[in-house]
């Protein structure tokens, strides 16, 4: 045996763990009734857990196995290096619409045949259309204009209403040595979306629009506003548990922990999504008051709502049958009466949701369809322009240098804005 | 010389050299003079992110080497005699056989900047208000200003125990007499010093400082676990940089760069080696007579006095004295525990509480219990058969391609060396891009073939340096007369690798295994998610670090076991071993 057969021959056993989609397929072609249909979802842990369930109704019905991996952080990768072997899966599910975009006019999508009975928001659907076609449906949404606060920690104060309110309510509590305020600036996405819903209220959904696809202005008198509103509140001395530099270092579930757990702060801002992360506590015994939720308040009275969400696309015809059936009402309907999930479809019964704070939240992407907008970094394309990478990178920058004290005020959002600008030239 | 069959025997290992390295490094040159080529490399350095990466990664490759190497001779010294030094330099071993994954987890826990749940910033703060000053001004350990110190510092944790145990075998081999009779002409510790060991260890210390600047100058692993999302651009080296910029394609100024990148490595590598074997070989004239380290450093009884601690006791006189050389090495290596101790009461936390406090908490096993139905054991099962089937295939092909090189001498055997080294540390995030392109057009791209072939190019240049040396050092006519006796040339061979090439045998397949198995890097820009090595499964749960560190310790103290284990038991084969492969003229 040559040294190369060897080698062939010792490198077969990894090699075939490495092909389990084509051996998993060749496999239960042979073994199960049924085609199969493989997805590779952004989704991981409970989230998967329960797409499972969705997808268990769609087996049941139509006889189908259905295959699902789970794509960790960058699903982009995994379809270019599958792509490249030859073994995409029939379905994926992804959290950028911007990359349906490159998808489809890369040739790579099927195109949905007919109109679809989605029960979705124009704007919504339009993000996933290229020249007309329509490449994609919307299975998820996460609403992305919330603050969660701890009753107690307000000092009989009521939340508040006005973007001036909070910035008011912020400064009473520094002032009293409360930290009242739990940013997650080590995780730039959570900066992105602050600045979101502020550039969405300031700039209104036309011009913030035209950012997101590459063709605004970002040295406009609107992106700087927006960005010295958000100067207004971070700037505010002692807002922060053990201080600036620990916000800078905080994550995500961090802020939360700061809120309902050590309680050491009073207020957080993120998506319907951090009931997750309190639930993993409070199942702890961790968390002694539950957290309630106020609305992204109004800044010059435009009160803005954001969305983010996840699109269900097929790269091959035998994936069609699946990602329409996810456009079903009733398809979802094992997620939506578990709770943390939010449909974008209209035709599911508001009555399904569980009582209470996710309930309100489904009604209210309902009743503001037209004025909600998708997340502004998940929506920059990759590469030309202003990217979300970058806007996390320059939003980061900006956040450490307005809490500096005795930072010049004006100065950080000039640096940042021409940071924007600079990026969006590439 | 060479036979037909010798040089069939060349084959893999040049194939797969020229696979993984050789074409990357040409592909990527060729890339860097696409379009204008003095544009590409203007801009290269003109890109100011570019710029202070490339003048973080200098400061890591002079920064680091010196303190590990001062360090690792003071505590060779200290830990020079009897029983307890001998433990003392396993012990300080076994952080060199972690994988920098879980060095940087432990290391992240102990820089906490939360002071109520940190270790190392409560006291911190707690000197800042003994001297006066608000510790709300003192600057967070991982935050912008400190984030590139506080990485080092993990470095030179993890790197000391090597840098011991080095010096140490080169200070048992120095001649009794010769501190002896410095002392008795009136030296001090310092004459000692300067006169004894600076002539006698400058060869080792050469060979170190080169090996630990090519590993910190290509510090990869550590920042992606330990930096925090917001200080990552103040962290950057060329290797985080290099990979952020080549991700979509390998554009001209991106090649540039990696150009250069390489070409500093290689030069510095080589001209490291070559001024090092060139003062060992005047090491070794003088002190011919003496046979190479055959008793293993650490069954010898020197009877040097301890100069390390005799230097820190200088004024104590008698017990006091004696107490005072035991308790200096003793509390070098307590202070040296804490990351690992930290990281080991961090697991038995609950996740949940891990969020709140680290050290004190109710004990439980509910983080092991969520790392067991985490994707992580099947990582490690992964991880396991990638890593042997790696190990065999580098020893299979690096033990025929040694002895070749080293008996027949092929034509082009003395660039063999140079090329070999070079080949060893050209940074793999250089490497990634032209691989990607091909192993795509080979269709391999979402197999495990690229992660399994990666790993073995990588490590057979190591592999077959060291073994190459060690079969130059088997005497010529025990060769002769194995191979007089053999009917082929393949069993000649294995009676030659059973018969005086055991150690360094143990040694490559150890390190091998235990390069695979801690490897983060090769699995991240090779695996897809489904195939991820368990580095990388450890890496994503270090996604939600601070909410997150119960699981994350328990993964890092499993997957932490293995190399230890394997290290701490071979640990006198693998110095041994090493030390034949590389003491060579």
């Amino acid at each position: 045996m040559s040294r190369r057969g060897v080698l062939a021959g010792l490198a077969a056993p990894v090699l075939a763990r490495g092909a389990v989609p084509a051996a998993a397929a060749a496999l239960s072609a042979c073994t199960r009734p049924g085609p199969s249909v493989h997805v590779a979802a952004v989704w991981s842990g409970q989230e998967l857990a329960a797409f499972r369930k969705v997808l268990a109704g769609y087996e049941d019905q139509t006889g189908d196995r259905v295959e699902v991996v789970t794509a960790g952080d960058d699903i982009d990768a995994l379809l270019r290096s599958r792509q490249a072997a030859g073994s995409l899966p029939d379905v994926a599910i992804l959290s950028r619409p911007g990359l349906v975009r490159t998808y489809a006019r890369k040739g790579r999508l099927v195109a949905l045949p007919e109109p679809v009975a989605d029960g979705l928001a124009e704007g919504l659907r339009e993000l996933v259309t290229v020249d007309g076609q329509l490449y994609g449906v919307w299975v998820k949404t996460a609403h992305k204009s919330l603050f969660w606060y701890r009753p107690s920690g307000l000092a009989g104060q009521s939340p508040p209403a006005t973007w001036d309110e909070l910035v008011d309510l912020v400064r009473r509590l520094a002032r009293d040595g409360r930290t009242p305020l739990a940013v997650a600036a080590a995780d730039g996405w959570v900066l992105a979306t602050w600045f979101a819903n502020m550039l969405l209220a300031v700039a209104g959904g036309a011009e913030y629009e035209r950012l997101a696809s590459g063709a605004g202005d970002w040295g406009s008198v609107a992106v700087r506003t927006a960005l010295d509103r958000l100067a207004e509140l971070w700037s505010i001395p002692g807002a922060f548990p053990d201080g600036r530099q620990v916000a800078l270092l905080s994550q995500f579930e961090q802020s939360v922990v700061d809120v309902v757990v050590t309680r050491k702060a009073a207020v957080m801002f993120e998506g319907d999504f951090v009931a997750t992360v309190v639930d993993r506590f409070s199942d702890a015994g961790q968390v002694r008051e539950a957290p309630r939720v106020f609305r992204f308040p109004t800044v010059a009275r435009s009160r803005p709502l954001v969305i983010g969400g996840d699109v269900a696309v097929a790269f091959k015809e035998s994936g069609l049958e699946l990602v329409r059936w996810l456009t079903r009402p009733d398809a979802v309907a094992p997620w939506v009466r578990q709770g943390g999930f939010l449909s974008p479809n209209r035709g599911v019964p508001l009555e399904q949701y569980p009582a209470g704070v996710t309930r309100s939240l489904a009604t209210e992407l309902r009743t503001e369809e037209r004025s909600l907008r998708f997340n502004l970094s998940d929506l920059l394309a990759d590469g030309a322009g202003v990217d979300g990478r970058d806007m996390w990178r320059i939003m980061q920058n900006f956040f450490a240098s307005v809490s500096t004290p005795g930072a010049v005020p004006g100065r950080a959002t000039r640096r940042a804005a021409a940071d924007l600008v600079r990026a969006a030239r590439g | 010389m060479l036979s037909g069959r010798a040089s069939l025997w060349l084959a893999p290992g040049l194939l797969l050299l020229a696979v993984v390295v050789a074409w990357p490094v040409l592909r990527t040159a060729w890339a860097s003079l696409a379009g204008d080529p003095m544009e590409n490399y203007l801009r290269a350095v003109q890109d100011p992110a570019a710029r202070s990466a490339i003048v973080r990664t200098l400061s890591w490759a002079i920064v680091v080497p010196l303190s590990v190497t001062a360090l690792g001779y003071l505590l060779a010294l200290a830990s020079r005699r009897g029983r307890t030094g001998n433990l003392m330099g396993v012990l300080f071993l076994a952080p060199t056989a972690l994988p920098l994954v879980v060095v940087g987890v432990a290391f992240r826990l102990l820089y906490d900047p939360v002071p109520d749940r940190g270790t190392a910033t409560p006291l911190l703060h707690a000197a800042a208000r003994l001297v006066g000053i608000d510790p709300a001004g003192v600057p967070a350990l991982l935050g912008p200003t400190l984030i590139t110190p506080a990485l080092m510092s993990a470095f030179v944790w993890a790197w000391v125990g090597l840098a011991i145990l080095v010096f140490r075998a080169a200070l048992d081999r120095i001649p009794r007499g010769l501190e002896d009779a410095v002392r008795s002409d009136g030296g001090g510790h310092w004459r000692v010093v300067r006169d004894v060991h600076l002539p006698l260890l400058r060869g080792v210390a050469v060979v170190l400082i080169a090996l630990v600047a090519a590993a910190g100058a290509r510090s990869f692993d550590l920042i992606l676990v330990m930096a925090p999302g917001s200080v990552r651009d103040d962290a950057e080296t060329l290797a985080v940089y290099i990979w952020e910029a080549t991700t979509g394609g390998v554009p001209g100024s991106a090649a540039a760069l990696s150009v250069i990148w390489m070409g500093v490595v290689g030069a510095g590598a080589i001209i490291a080696a070559g001024s090092a074997l060139f003062i060992a070989g005047r090491g070794v004239r003088r002190d011919r007579s003496r046979p190479p380290a055959e008793v293993p450093w650490s069954r010898r009884r020197p009877f040097q006095p301890d100069a390390a601690a005799r230097l820190l006791g200088r004024r104590l006189t008698g017990p006091a004295r004696r107490a005072g050389r035991r308790v200096v090495p003793v509390l070098a290596l307590l202070f040296w525990a804490v990351p690992a101790v930290l990281l080991v009461v961090t697991s038995l936390h609950s996740p949940t509480t891990t969020a709140v406090a680290r050290w004190v908490a109710p004990l439980s096993g509910d983080s092991y219990r969520e790392l067991a139905s985490s994707p992580i054991p099947a990582a490690f099962a992964r991880t396991l058969v990638l890593a042997v089937v790696a190990t065999v295939v580098v020893v299979a092909i690096a033990l025929p391609t040694a002895y070749v090189l080293a008996w027949y001498r092929p034509p082009g055997f003395r660039l063999a060396g140079v090329t070999l080294l070079a080949a060893a540390v050209m940074p793999v995030q250089v490497l990634a891009g032209p691989l990607h392109e091909a192993l795509q057009r080979l269709g391999l791209s979402a197999t495990a073939m690229p992660l399994l072939l990666v790993h073995i190019g990588l490590g057979i240049p190591v592999a077959t340096l060291v073994l190459r040396n060690a079969f130059a050092a088997v005497p010529a006519d025990r060769i002769h007369g194995v191979r007089l006796h053999s009917r082929s040339e393949f069993q000649a061979l294995r009676r030659i690798v059973r018969t005086s090439l055991r150690a360094p045998l143990v040694a490559i397949v150890a390190l091998q295994f235990v390069q695979v198995w801690n490897d983060l890097v090769v699995g991240l820009l090779f695996s897809g998610p489904e195939l991820a090595p368990v580095g990388m499964e450890l890496l994503g749960q270090a996604r939600q670090f601070d909410t997150n560190a119960g699981v994350l310790a328990a993964g890092a103290v499993v997957m932490s076991a293995v190399p230890v284990v394997i290290v701490m038991a071979n640990h006198r084969r693998i110095i041994a071993g090493l030390a034949a492969g590389v003491a060579r003229r």
